[in-house]
């Protein structure tokens, strides 16, 4: 009995703080918390719960709390509702304020709730403490979300969750369409969203109701758009338009959306307006990739660069497109430059160095330099240089016209220039060894006909050989320079040697030799240039001989008469000129020397008493009839000597230099013989040198499978060119014919050495 | 510790693991529970062997949350109710230096400031001093947490002139950090001197104890002057008046905090504070004795508690949610011989207050008078609601009350665990062993509480 009388003051007491509790609560509500006394409604709550009313204490507060949601959602959500239209996602531009302003209330409302959240759990703190952990529920703040989620967001009665979803996405779409929308209003309520917690998923709200379908309308949207943007927009327009939206979604994140949203948005729009549409934007006619290129629109590439390195594909396609493009290019530069001539391989040269430096600025300028683009540029290069057979034959002769005497105004610097990017193309040759001899010749006859710039920029030209190649690549050009260097020694000490003889046994005339060690350099050995020199020259040469041999025994000197030149003066009727001409042009001037004036020589005298080859003396005598100067005159006229051509010495030439060079007519690009000629030549080298990398290898490893051979020699090998695997079978063939391998008894594809 | 870490480990700082780092931060807070389980989470064997090399102990540091507070009075001036600020030039570039500041901490700390500030700063909002800056912001340091932060050497003697000028004892050895041992002495003695201070103040000031006044015509509610200058709010309690200082009231409770900074009404008068008229608040949960005890651990974070109101601070301190006051309580409590108040309203307390160390008291002293209480309603009362506790969660056999009662009773018999009967719990009789004289009244003990329980229809 006793205990009920007390349970029933007890709960007569309960009754009455409770009820001046709710009152309390609900004039925080009406946002009147100044006029409440926070110590009596704590000792309140405290009072409650002390006397283990806890339990009534919260489930009413949570049935005030509901009460007012409900009354909230009724008297300001609901009336806040935007007009008919909303109800379906598709914009409608005009409803745009009635959804601003049915956010603005619902920010409102949110605020209210969470500062009246705060207060309330100030004065229950008590109950969060002693309660709320004691029985495992919600602190009351936490409550008041769950309440807030569930009475007003998530509301049974009213569709405020449809509204307020079909709003912000609206609001966004509204965004998208360029209007100004309340960021600040938009952002409440995404920060509602994630700040309530969705009690299946744990995750938030705005992760459960909210992210998927913005997504998802995200990915409509720019479909649409794409597919918009594609057929009105050129390239560059439709890159920047994408740009821009890459831009604004990212903004879009920061300002009012969650963080985690950003990277699943921005893949949206990769998706739809990059990844889609890769190709068609490359290959916009008038604007596309190419065009750009062409007219260098640097920003657009680099913008293209930029855009499309955010899918996978981007690149490659951008890389392949423009990979081919240069491949095109290339093989226009070859067919525009396919005849022979000087000046046509310079053309090509300075073409494909135009090309190379243009996309060296497209690489640096647009593409941030990138080495994966770089790569698949210079494979495009090697491809079409090397699809030109004469290109080892051009780039040398680019190099000999710029290393050449007397260059049309351009200082070492520029040169020095133009050689270190003629390099990056002789990188791509895959035939290095031919542009090594064709390199050799040009240098022989830069050093022999004196017409090199400098010994600095030829050594410089060889140092960078050097790099590139290797020793290897080398010694036979600098054993070039050393047999020019030794030349001039021996030639002042002959010349003191000769001071000391009796005048009679001197030469009759100044004789200067150069003495070239065959193996360096470019010349026929077994097919020595016939010539018949004059008895006073045939002399010199034999005073000569001795000299030299009596310093080098056992040596053997090959005059060659085809590389040589001569002083000569010439007495014309009007004055004596001095002519500079070919050792060959020599000997045919001196013919003429006890001729009466009106005599003539025929061509097959000329040929018949000189000897010279007939090529040649075809050549030379062209330069003296045929050419700028005329030294002699020929019968009849024309620009080709043929046989029965009647010569005659010009003794009325006149000109205005006391000192004249004759230029021999030279075709300097080789003909169709010679290349072939070269070409075979290249290819014995290439056996030699294939043999010599198979037996180096052999010898080294003693016994070897076929396909590993061939991998290692073409290792080898690559530096200098790519040899061809049958070519490399051959050579094992044959070093087996000779007995330097043999097959391995019961395994054909493996070779063993013979020592 | 956490600089010995920082000397020697080789992983410091490097090693951005989540479980060292939370070492670290254990290190740094001298949390030492938090340390020791990081050794059980320690990374490698070499990780854990170099934590074990250094000697801690399992005591976590009791003061570090009152640290922790003056730490931010400190460094957040500006968010606790400062009512100070010191403007000082530097005499290097002129940047002008704004410190704020709280007058109750300078006065209770620097017998200098608290001249100062009954005299010539008496109404100063802004004062204008012209010293080192940075010297006089470690002084500021020193005067608030008893430390003083790392400073370059050519501050030294400036700092010390400072201390000299300020009435201060700090000596160079201790501007020096000679060695970590002496630091950690000192840092000790300086928390003590702190408390000390504070108490002095908190006594003087705040409360008003007559003891510690040496003018016996301080008048029971008029305040001086000097009083008013540096309390913010005056609250009531029965007849007595406290000023107090909402830095420290509102930063050490969170009941305070949500008093004077929330919304109500006590918060209102805030903001239309003026010097003359100090708002004034009633406050009726407690009475001024228990009152001027609570304020005491607030300002000095320990108190020492008459038993006679031991138990009105307890219960006091639950209410305010300061826990530790609350332990301190129950200590001062359940150090008795016997209960001040009636053991059933201990109890109750206990349970509802969820204080373990009072609740077991009490069972120890139902023990020791286990006969008489057998007879009391209010005890089997207490037996069945104990007995629904457990019901509550699961199905068992155990009522915590009577099983803390056995305990108590085992050992007051002296009864060895081996010889108990593991089903009865009666001791038992062995071969060769007679069955004393104190466990046959153990037994007998045993056996009326067994069949009080019967008449509860309980089993245990």
């Amino acid at each position: 009995m006793q205990r009920t009388r007390y349970q029933n003051a007890a709960d007569s007491q309960f009754n009455d703080n409770w009820e001046r509790l709710a009152q309390a609560i609900r004039e925080i509500h009406k946002k009147n918390a100044s006029i409440l006394s926070f110590e009596e409604l704590y000792r309140n709550a405290y009072n409650m719960v002390l006397h283990k009313n806890g339990d009534k204490l919260y489930e009413g507060v949570k049935k005030v709390i509901t009460q007012h949601l409900e009354d909230v959602a009724l008297a300001q959500v609901v009336p806040a509702f935007p007009l008919s239209g909303a109800s379906s996602s598709q914009a409608n531009p005009t409803n745009g304020a009635g959804g601003a302003n049915f956010l603005k209330v619902l920010k409102t409302v949110w605020e209210d709730h969470t500062t009246c959240m705060l207060m309330i759990r100030d004065i229950l703190m008590y109950m969060d403490r002693v309660y709320a952990k004691s029985a495992t529920v919600p602190l009351v703040y936490d409550l008041g979300l769950e309440l807030f989620r569930d009475t007003i967001v998530r509301s049974q009665k009213y569709p405020i969750q449809h509204h307020l979803l079909d709003v912000l996405l609206q609001q966004i779409l509204l965004e998208r369409e360029n209007e100004i929308i309340d960021r600040s209003s938009v952002k409440a309520s995404m920060d509602m969203l994630l700040e309530l917690v969705d009690a299946a998923t744990k995750g938030t709200v705005y992760d459960a109701d909210f992210e998927g379908r913005f997504l998802e309308t995200s990915a409509e949207y720019y479909r649409v758009e794409g597919q918009m943007l594609v057929s009105d927009c050129d390239a560059p327009e439709y890159m920047k338009k994408v740009e821009k939206r890459l831009n604004e979604e990212e903004q879009r994140v920061r300002h009012y959306l969650s963080q985690t949203t950003e990277q699943k948005i921005r893949n949206i729009v990769e998706e739809e307006l990059i990844s889609k549409h890769l190709k068609t934007v490359i290959d916009m006619e008038n604007s596309g990739l190419i065009p750009m290129l062409r007219n260098e629109k640097m920003d657009d590439l680099g913008r293209m660069y930029k855009l499309f390195g955010r899918v996978i594909k981007g690149h490659e396609e951008m890389k392949s497109a423009i990979s081919n493009h240069i491949r095109e290019l290339g093989k226009e530069i070859n067919e525009k430059n396919a005849q022979t001539g000087t000046s046509v391989a310079i053309r090509w040269v300075q073409d494909v160095l135009d090309l190379k430096d243009k996309f060296d600025k497209v690489q640096e300028q647009a593409l941030s330099s990138d080495k994966s683009f770089q790569t698949a540029f210079n494979e495009a290069f090697e491809h079409f240089i090397n699809k030109n057979p004469k290109s080892p034959e051009f780039i040398s002769l680019f190099i000999d016209e710029n290393l050449k005497k007397g260059l049309k105004g351009k200082t070492e610097e520029e040169v020095d220039n133009v050689l270190d990017k003629t390099i990056t193309l002789f990188r791509f040759i895959g035939e290095k060894d031919v542009f090594e001899r064709y390199y050799k010749q040009h240098l022989a006859k830069r050093l022999l006909l004196g017409r090199s710039v400098s010994d600095d920029a030829e050594r410089g030209m060889i140092g960078k050989l050097k790099i590139e190649c290797g020793y290897q690549f080398t010694t036979k050009l600098e054993g070039m320079f050393n047999d020019m260097r030794m030349s001039t020694e021996t030639m002042t000490e002959f010349k003191k040697d000769q001071q000391d003889k009796q005048p009679s046994e001197r030469p009759k005339l100044d004789i200067n030799v150069t003495v070239l060690t065959s193996t360096f350099w470019p010349m026929n050995l077994s097919a020595s240039p016939r010539c018949n020199f004059p008895a006073e020259i045939t002399k010199a040469c034999e005073i000569f001989q001795k000299f030299y041999l009596e310093r080098h025994s056992g040596r053997r000197l090959t005059w060659q008469s085809n590389m040589g030149n001569a002083d000569i003066r010439a007495n014309f009727n009007s004055r004596k000129h001095d002519l500079n001409v070919s050792t060959y042009q020599m000997v045919i001037l001196l013919m003429f020397n006890n001729l009466p004036a009106d005599e003539y020589l025929s061509y097959e005298i000329i040929k018949g008493e000189s000897d010279i080859p007939e090529q040649d003396l075809k050549r030379n005598l062209q330069s003296l009839a045929c050419a700028k100067y005329k030294i002699l005159l020929k019968e009849p006229k024309g620009k080709e000597i043929n046989a029965g051509d009647k010569f005659y010495f010009n003794a009325e030439f006149t000109a205005p230099l006391q000192r004249i060079k004759i230029q021999t007519v030279a075709s300097k690009v080789e003909t169709e013989g010679e290349r072939k000629d070269t070409r075979e030549k290249v290819e014995e080298a290439r056996k030699h040198q294939t043999e010599a990398a198979i037996v180096r290898t052999m010898k080294d490893r003693k016994t070897m499978e076929h396909n590993l051979l061939i991998a290692e020699v073409t290792r080898q090998l690559q530096q200098r060119f790519v040899p061809h695997p049958s070519m490399i079978k051959k050579r094992i063939e044959a070093l087996i014919e000779r007995e330097y391998l043999e097959r391995a008894p019961g395994n054909r594809r493996v070779y063993n050495y013979r020592a | 510790m956490s600089t010995t870490l920082q000397a020697n480990s080789p992983l410091d700082g490097r090693d951005n693991k989540q479980n060292f780092q939370n070492l670290l931060q254990a290190c740094r807070a001298g949390d030492l529970e938090r340390v020791e389980s990081c050794l059980y989470g320690a990374l490698t064997e070499g990780i854990r062997e170099l934590l074990l090399s250094h000697e801690f102990t399992k005591a976590v540091d009791e003061t570090q949350p009152y640290r922790h507070f003056l730490g931010q009075l400190f460094e957040k001036p500006l968010e606790s109710f400062c009512d100070v600020v010191f403007k000082l030039v530097s005499n290097n570039n002129f940047e002008i230096f704004e410190f704020a500041a709280h007058r109750c901490i300078l006065c209770a700390r620097s017998k200098y400031f608290a001249k100062k500030f009954e005299t010539t700063w008496l109404t100063s909002k802004i004062i204008t001093i012209h010293r080192n800056p940075l010297c006089f912001r470690e002084i500021l340091r020193y005067l608030y947490t008893g430390e003083i932060g790392e400073i370059q050497e050519e501050y030294t003697m400036e700092i010390l002139a400072l201390c000299y000028e300020f009435d201060l004892d700090i000596s160079e050895e201790y501007l020096n950090k000679s060695s970590p041992k002496r630091a950690q002495e000192r840092e000790k003695s300086e928390i003590q001197r702190l408390q000390q201070d504070l108490e002095h103040f908190c006594k003087t000031r705040v409360i008003r104890d007559r003891r510690y006044s040496s003018e016996d015509q301080v008048a029971e509610n008029s305040l001086s002057a000097q009083e008013l200058a540096q309390a913010d709010l005056i609250i009531n309690v029965g007849n007595r008046t406290f000023p107090c200082h909402r830095a420290f009231l509102t930063r050490r409770s969170d009941y305070f905090k949500a008093m004077f900074t929330g919304s109500f009404s006590e918060s209102i008068f805030h903001h239309q504070q003026d010097n003359k008229n100090l708002p004034v608040f009633k406050l009726s949960g407690c009475t001024p004795e228990v009152f001027s005890l609570i304020l005491e651990f607030i300002y000095t974070d320990k108190c020492e508690i008459p038993p006679s109101i031991s138990y009105d601070v307890l219960v006091s301190a639950d209410m305010y949610l300061l826990d530790k006051l609350k332990s301190i309580a129950s200590i001062a409590l359940t150090n008795l011989k016997e209960p001040i108040k009636d053991i059933y309203t201990l109890m109750r307390t206990a349970l509802d207050l969820g204080v373990e160390r009072l609740e077991s008291w009490c069972s120890h002293w139902f023990a020791d008078h286990i006969n008489e209480v057998l007879e009391e309603p209010q005890f089997l009362e207490l037996v069945e609601e104990s007995a629904a506790s457990i019901k509550q969660r699961q199905e068992t056999d155990t009522i915590p009350l009577i099983d803390e009662i056995r305990y108590w009773l085992s050992k007051k018999y002296c009864v060895l665990e081996e010889d108990v009967d593991k089903k009865s719990g009666r001791v038992m009789e062995h071969e060769g062993e007679e069955i004393l004289l104190w466990e046959e009244e153990y037994n007998k003990i045993l056996e009326r509480i067994d069949q009080a329980l019967e008449k509860l229809k309980l089993d245990a």
